[in-house]
């Protein structure tokens, strides 16, 4: 009898888990017919706002694997005094609320901001663009691939790395031919997560970029704005912005699983 | 005592899903009146009111209403939907549709409360937006208000009523009647506010 209470403990704990954390989310598709899911994408504002989250998302999530898997593996692999201090700075945005995001960015990039002389003499306008809204986007989804390409580095077989360095290559080629490839299932999951961030960033955009139409306004954004007004098209909107997220979660494990590149120095 | 701010919407949403605060202070009559009509609260008085200005930061070279139709203007409002906004809409329904045109053509955001307008100006990203009095009032110098011609002048009045079922109805009357009262009249003054007619 006691040996069977500790599973039936763990099947409660993961029922009561898996119960909040679907309910609200199967109350969005409970709430909306596929009629008003349709017409919720032919309003032209969804239509943009959709369209700019997945450009703006996309643009990010390219800046963050391009800067973020070489920084991640310098601190992967290096031990020196003040990891943990750097490690603890490019964690902070994940705890930070996106609003003070948002306006740490425009104390920063903003016109009156520390850089804001500097990008206005190159031309770089932020605030009220669309590049504002991917230089958000970037800075709070970036933690989540950059820890998870540090942890992923880090598990790397390191008699894999040895190997590669007796065999004569360099750090760069054991980087790119030995230490992606064997992290890479990892690294998707983190970018699928840094993805999915990003599609569901509301508060440092509105707070950074302001909210417009085709220019600004993300799938959220609209969501929030149509929410006082037209209860029915806020849940459609964001029926499809969580199908949209869980596809690409989903699709990704998927490509983890199957598609990981073989090693080959 | 003890107080809950958010949105007069929001309030009166939690109002409408059964919450039974003793007083309900909204920042329009329309709520508070809605309530009323569906008997949830006691008759709404008038406490305050308010009126839109233009609001540019403290250095900015805008004087008029004219001066946002140039095409460099940078103009921030608030979304329609919320009360900022639609009051905003109601004094550009007022002017001339030529000018009303190359005024909207420079909204560059529609936030979607006045903190987030307010945000815009003071970090000098946009040169001007339609906010309240009190607002550029409680800027702490930051923001100078433009007025706004009495013909465009929209009717922004305050209204608070004692909640129906309220625990403490004499409390909750007592409150409302200190609002209107010498003393809360003064405060409502001194934070910039109108007088309710």
């Amino acid at each position: 009898m006691r040996r069977r209470l500790f599973p039936l403990a763990l099947v409660a704990a993961l029922t009561l888990l898996l119960c909040f954390l679907t309910f609200p989310i199967a109350a969005i598709f409970v709430e909306v017919g596929p009629g008003s899911l349709v017409d919720a994408l032919g309003e032209q504002s969804s239509l943009d706002a959709l369209l700019l989250s997945l450009e703006t998302s996309l643009l990010a999530l390219a800046l963050i694997v391009l800067v973020g898997t070489p920084a991640a593996w310098l601190l992967a692999t290096r031990r020196f005094r003040g990891r943990d201090v750097l490690l603890t700075l490019v964690e902070l945005p994940l705890v930070l609320p996106p609003a003070v995001a948002g306006i740490g960015l425009l104390a920063a990039f903003g016109p009156q901001g520390v850089f804001g002389g500097a990008l206005d003499e190159a031309g770089v306008e932020l605030v009220f663009e669309t590049a504002g809204v991917v230089v958000a986007l970037t800075f709070v989804a970036s933690p989540f691939y950059v820890r998870q390409a540090v942890a992923a580095f880090e598990s790397v077989d390191p008699s894999l790395l040895a190997a590669s360095r007796t065999l004569g290559a360099g750090e760069a080629r054991t980087f790119a031919r030995v230490a992606v490839p064997t992290a890479f299932p990892s690294l998707v999951a983190g970018g699928a997560l840094a993805w999915g961030r990003a599609l569901g960033e509301f508060g440092a955009t509105l707070v950074f970029a302001g909210s417009l139409q085709g220019i600004t306004q993300t799938a959220p954004l609209a969501i929030f704005a149509e929410f006082a007004t037209d209860f029915t098209g806020a849940i459609a909107l964001s029926a499809v912005l969580v199908a949209l997220s869980a596809a690409i979660l989903f699709g990704v494990k998927l490509v983890a699983r199957t598609g990981a590149p073989s090693v080959d120095v | 005592m003890r107080y809950s701010f958010a949105g007069s919407d929001e309030l009166a949403a939690q109002i409408r899903q059964g919450t039974r605060p003793g007083v309900y202070a909204a920042a329009n009559a329309k709520l508070p009146d809605e309530l009323f009509a569906q008997k949830l609260v006691e008759r709404p008085v008038a406490f305050a009111t308010n009126e839109l200005v233009l609001a540019t930061p403290k250095d900015s070279a805008i004087r008029t209403l004219a001066d946002l139709e140039p095409e460099d203007a940078d103009l921030v409002v608030g979304e329609r939907d919320v009360p900022i906004g639609s009051y905003t809409r109601d004094v550009l329904d007022r002017l001339p549709e030529a000018q009303r045109e190359r005024i909207l053509a420079n909204v560059r955001s529609e936030e979607l409360d006045v903190a987030g307008i307010v945000g815009k100006l003071t970090q000098g990203a946009a040169d001007a937006g339609f906010v309240y009095a009190t607002d550029v009032a409680g800027s702490g110098g930051r923001l100078r208000a433009i007025a706004l011609p009495r013909s465009l002048q929209p009717v922004v009045i305050y209204k608070a009523a004692v909640v129906s079922g309220a625990k403490n109805p004499g409390d909750a009357r007592q409150f409302v009647d200190g609002l209107r009262s010498g003393r809360g009249q003064d405060a409502l003054r001194e934070a910039g506010f109108g007088p309710a007619k």
